[in-house]
């Protein structure tokens, strides 16, 4: 147990059940004493958002993308049968029922875990997200983070 | 069956990965060497946990299933258990013992793991002291036969056979390596 194992996942997917299985498998590998690490890109930005609007500069693009994009993990759509965010409702109602930890408790718990949650720069700038509207106490980083946590990892997943 | 814990988990209608969770959180509170019940109904927490324990190193003793409840017996990792040196120097091996119990022989077997990992196998006619109840308890052994003790991988009984020949008992042999390697008939607890 001396070499502390390491899980890293890219979070790519900004849908709800595709970021609920990343963080599932982050939390399973914490418990499992990895190090886990999960560096979000382009859609998978959008699970780190503040749920309430952060005031802060942007130019048009930048405040069109902010509006049409989910802000936060509660807000995420299904990648399928999602209807208009009817089917996103519907699940929900589901995992209630079957006790299934809802996307932003799992978020949490991850955090408690000291998962390390990783934001990609220059995916922020593209998007027009910046760091006041994203959850506090996560880290940023470019590819070379990712790489840096990977390249010694025993479980790498792109979701 | 009843088995007695030193800890109880609840994690009753939590669904994947929060049992393991859990457990993981609860289990830093045990001493080493301690058992644990996780109470889980997640279908899959049997596997979830039986992997987890393999690979963190704690040992997963055994599930009951109770009215829809699936009870997990885990026993924390003891470091001082992983070292080989024994110092009783009477030692027999498994298959010595194995061809005494399969003949009937007239032999006495004390088998000092906790009762948790005694319920889910033992050898027949075993008798279960842990090793922590063995200064109270010893007198329930007869002097006159031939002793053999046993653990999970030796080192337990080790210190419980050097504790029975202060105490004066004569023909004590420790079994090694122990239960974890044992491939003759168990017994459970019902």
């Amino acid at each position: 147990m001396s070499d502390q194992k390491k899980t890293t996942i890219v979070l790519f997917s900004g849908d709800y059940d595709k970021a609920m299985a990343a963080y599932i498998i982050a939390n399973g590998a914490a418990a499992y004493d990895h190090e886990v690490t999960i560096f979000h890109t382009f859609w998978g930005l959008n699970a780190l958002r503040k749920e309430n609007q952060v005031p802060v500069k942007k130019g048009l693009m930048e405040k069109m993308f902010g509006k049409m994009m989910p802000r936060g993990a509660d807000k995420m759509g299904l990648s399928k049968m999602n209807y208009l965010g009817m089917g996103q409702k519907m699940i929900k109602n589901v995992m209630k029922k079957h006790n299934a930890m809802p996307l932003p408790q799992l978020v949490e718990m991850a955090q408690e875990q000291d998962v390390k949650l990783i934001a990609c720069t220059m995916t922020m700038d593209l998007l027009g997200l910046q760091k006041d509207e994203l959850l506090d106490e996560i880290e940023y980083g470019g590819v070379a983070a990712y790489i840096g946590e990977a390249e010694d990892g025993n479980v790498s997943l792109f979701i | 069956m009843t088995i007695t814990a030193n800890e109880t988990l609840d994690a009753k209608g939590l669904a994947c990965p929060m049992p393991i969770v859990k457990t993981k959180k609860a289990i830093t509170n045990l001493e080493p060497g301690q058992v644990m019940e996780v109470q889980a109904t997640d279908k899959g927490s049997t596997a979830d946990i039986k992997a987890w324990a393999e690979s963190t190193g704690h040992h997963y003793l055994g599930t009951v299933e109770e009215e829809e409840v699936l009870k997990h017996y885990l026993r924390k990792a003891d470091e001082a258990e992983a070292k080989e040196e024994t110092k009783h120097e009477e030692i027999t091996d498994l298959e010595e013992l194995r061809s005494k119990v399969d003949g009937n022989e007239d032999i006495a077997i004390l088998d000092v793991r906790e009762p948790a990992e005694f319920a889910f196998g033992h050898i027949p006619g075993a008798l279960n002291i842990p090793l922590g109840e063995l200064e109270e308890r010893f007198e329930e052994l007869a002097k006159d036969k031939e002793l053999h003790v046993v653990c999970r991988t030796g080192n337990r009984s080790d210190l419980a056979a050097q504790k029975l020949t202060e105490k004066g008992y004569k023909n004590v042999k420790n079994v090694v390596p122990g239960m974890s390697k044992w491939e003759g008939s168990t017994e459970k607890n019902n």
